[in-house]
């Protein structure tokens, strides 16, 4: 059990690349167990990416459950090596992040994906999901690649906003 | 840290060209702060706003005097703390229909009367014929068990003035 400290941006880890787990080996265990206490110790958090707390692997964990808003999802899982296969659709929504905490913005992302992974132990899975939980996985594997939704927000002045305070969940 | 004073500096210019730069120099070599800002080019006239503090007290005159080699037509409103900003539910709006006065007005006034706050209001109008207004609004609402009362009351007003409205809900996601 190990809560970690969330980076926050501009660290310069949140903007680099991860690389892919090839092996089941103590030191992933303890980053997914990590990765778990991190993301429920933040309370209002609902996913979390490795490079967030400062390890670049290619894991992520969710919970779109978290949401309470959120009818259907797939409740807590991990996601090693998440790889985007197919989507479709648009939807937009304001998003926060952890790593920049100050902000939240709108970001365009697709509706409904197919998403390739190996779970907790590294046995290939696919699932096919769509709203909230397609965004939460879209957001938390752009961290895998460098990428925080800052990146993803079409520079008008309407799309980022300072938050007067941060907020929880909603 | 020190008392911070909050300014808010607005500047219109008809040559946008250099004058961000020539005015962020002023603040920067003054010692200010940016905290917010807000700048776009409305009909060909270039208009900033700059939410700016510091922790020197100044007078308005003494700031605009700061500015007087940057050719602009400039404001200078100043406040002792930090404007609060409202907390609620937030929506977008967007509001369209053929050209004619009072759009905004008919809009904006029944917003006010459901005791919603405007947080964004941007407008265009496009350049075909006929023209065609758009109106753009993000407002909050303190009071979440109202939302069908003032929804349905703001579709209506739309009605009356023959423009299209749409209002959605804004889902704040924690990722
Ligand atoms: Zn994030």
């Amino acid at each position: 059990m190990a809560v970690r400290e969330v980076l926050k941006y501009p660290n310069d880890i949140l903007k680099q690349d991860s690389a892919d787990v090839t092996e089941l080996t103590d030191d992933i265990k303890k980053i997914i167990q990590d990765l778990k206490d991190t993301m429920l110790d933040a309370g209002h958090s609902t996913g979390i990416a490795a490079p967030q707390i400062g390890e670049l692997k290619r894991i992520i964990t969710i919970d779109a459950s978290l949401n309470k808003k959120c009818k259907e999802n797939h409740g807590f899982m991990v996601m090693i090596n998440p790889e985007i296969i197919e989507h479709s659709g648009t939807i937009t929504s304001r998003e926060g992040c952890m790593s920049v905490p100050d902000f939240t913005g709108n970001v365009t992302r697709a509706e409904r994906i197919v998403v390739s992974y190996l779970d907790e132990n590294m046995q290939p899975n696919v699932l096919e999901t769509s709203g909230f939980e397609a965004v939460l996985i879209q957001h938390e594997t752009d961290h895998l690649n460098g990428m925080l939704f800052i990146d993803r927000v079409i520079s008008k002045r309407t799309d980022l906003f300072r938050r007067k305070k941060y907020q929880g969940a909603v | 840290m020190n008392k911070q004073y909050y300014y808010a500096l607005s500047f219109v210019n008809t040559d946008s060209k250099g004058i961000v730069a020539a005015t962020t120099k002023v603040l920067f070599d003054n010692g200010f702060n940016l905290a917010d800002s807000s700048s776009t080019l409305l009909q060909g006239i270039f208009s900033m706003i700059f939410i700016v503090t510091n922790d020197k007290d100044y007078q308005e005159q003494e700031i605009k005097d700061m500015f007087k080699n940057v050719r602009s037509h400039m404001e200078v409103f100043k406040f002792d703390k930090k404007p609060e900003i409202k907390d609620g539910i937030h929506y977008s709006i967007s509001v369209y229909g053929a050209d004619k006065a009072g759009i905004v007005h008919s809009i904006t006034e029944e917003i006010t009367k459901n005791n919603l706050n405007i947080i964004d209001l941007q407008t265009k109008i496009t350049g075909g014929s006929p023209k065609v207004y758009i109106m753009m609004l993000e407002v909050v609402s303190s009071n979440k068990n109202n939302e069908n009362i003032w929804q349905e009351a703001l579709k209506k007003t739309a009605k009356e003035i023959n423009t299209q409205i749409n209002i959605k809900k804004i889902e704040f996601y924690e990722l």
